[in-house]
């Protein structure tokens, strides 16, 4: 398609070539049509489901798309079996537990917890506090 | 008139207070959108009087489900559905009550001053012309070159590509020049003595 044609002069087809009032008068009709319409609304009271109504259409699409955007963050961690992700704070507790050779204290079933708390203590490895293990 | 406030104010804004029943409001709405209303009337009817007509209803129409128009932003294109639907309805009832196609028909011109006949004969010789266009090219070419709607936003209204748009205005000015130009050109008949 070559360059747009040039403009041709369409305006003796609008009808205020002919009345210079006739938007005005257009405007009166349909505002004079619709004052019915208007002042139902005004009267109207505020229902609950109205303002749910009216609430839903800002709320859904906005919780729409934070639902899309958690499916799309969450699906990788299903996919990739990342379970390191997913470790609890007793899972955490128990390795160090164990590396620590403190396990046998805790699990001794006639060991009071004080008593288990005290020999944990004990057997814990001495030095500065962020030197790590020796 | 509308105050320079009312024309900052976006569709979005006078569409939620208008559902309150805001006169200046639907008011402000009705003054933005009365032209293109019965442009797009007229490009599918054809016939001024039913232009003006379906334009009108589809205000009230609107009003009353002002509710179903669920992005408020987009209120232009909402509504120009309303009135082509409506005026598509009206052409279906005509064409069952008459059987035959409804000629393009400018607003009707009573005789006066050699000004208005001059222009009653431009308006007669356009309507003819607009006629031999296609529904879609009317549309656009009123949108565009009438009413001064951009190609984008009778895009994003009339939910075409703005190629397309830009299409049906190339075509469709392209066609009017044609036919205006023969019925400025008289044919062989018409020059002998």
């Amino acid at each position: 398609m070559s360059e747009i044609q040039p403009r041709v002069p369409l305006e003796s087809l609008d009808p205020a070539t002919r009345e210079p009032e006739y938007w005005a008068r257009f405007h009166d009709a349909v505002l004079r049509a619709a004052s019915p319409e208007l002042a139902r609304r005004r009267a109207m009271p505020l229902t609950i489901s109205g303002v749910l109504l009216s609430w839903s259409r800002a709320l859904v699409p906005g919780a729409a798309a934070a639902a899309a955007i958690a499916g799309i963050l969450l699906v990788p961690l299903a996919d990739g079996d990342d379970s390191s992700l997913l470790f609890g704070v007793e899972d955490i507790l128990r390795e160090e537990a164990v590396r620590a050779d403190l396990a046998p204290a805790f699990l001794a079933s006639d060991a009071s917890p004080e008593d288990a708390f005290l020999v944990s203590v004990e057997r814990l490895p001495s030095g500065p506090p962020s030197g790590g293990r020796p | 008139m509308s105050t320079p406030e009312e024309q900052l104010v976006s569709d979005a804004v006078l569409v939620r207070r208008a559902i309150g029943g805001d006169q200046e409001a639907f008011s402000e709405l009705v003054r933005r959108y009365q032209r293109a209303a019965y442009l797009v009337a007229l490009g599918v009817t054809r016939r001024h009087e039913d232009a003006e007509d379906v334009a009108q209803e589809a205000f009230v129409v609107a009003l009353e489900r002002l509710e179903e128009c669920r992005d408020p932003d987009r209120f232009a294109g909402w509504f120009t559905t309303i009135v082509k639907n409506r005026a598509r309805n009206l052409l279906r009832r005509e064409h069952l009550r008459e059987g035959e196609p409804i000629p393009f028909q400018a607003p009707s011109t009573l005789p006066g001053p050699d000004r208005e006949t001059e222009r009653a004969d431009l308006r007669g010789r356009l309507s003819d012309a607009m006629d031999r266009l296609s529904p879609l090219q009317r549309e656009v070419v009123l949108l565009h070159d009438l009413e001064g709607w951009k190609h984008r936003e009778i895009a994003e209204r009339l939910e075409m590509p703005s190629g397309t748009v830009r299409s049906h205005l190339h075509f469709a000015r392209r066609r009017l020049r044609e036919l205006l130009r023969t019925v400025d050109t008289p044919g062989p008949e018409a020059r002998k003595p």
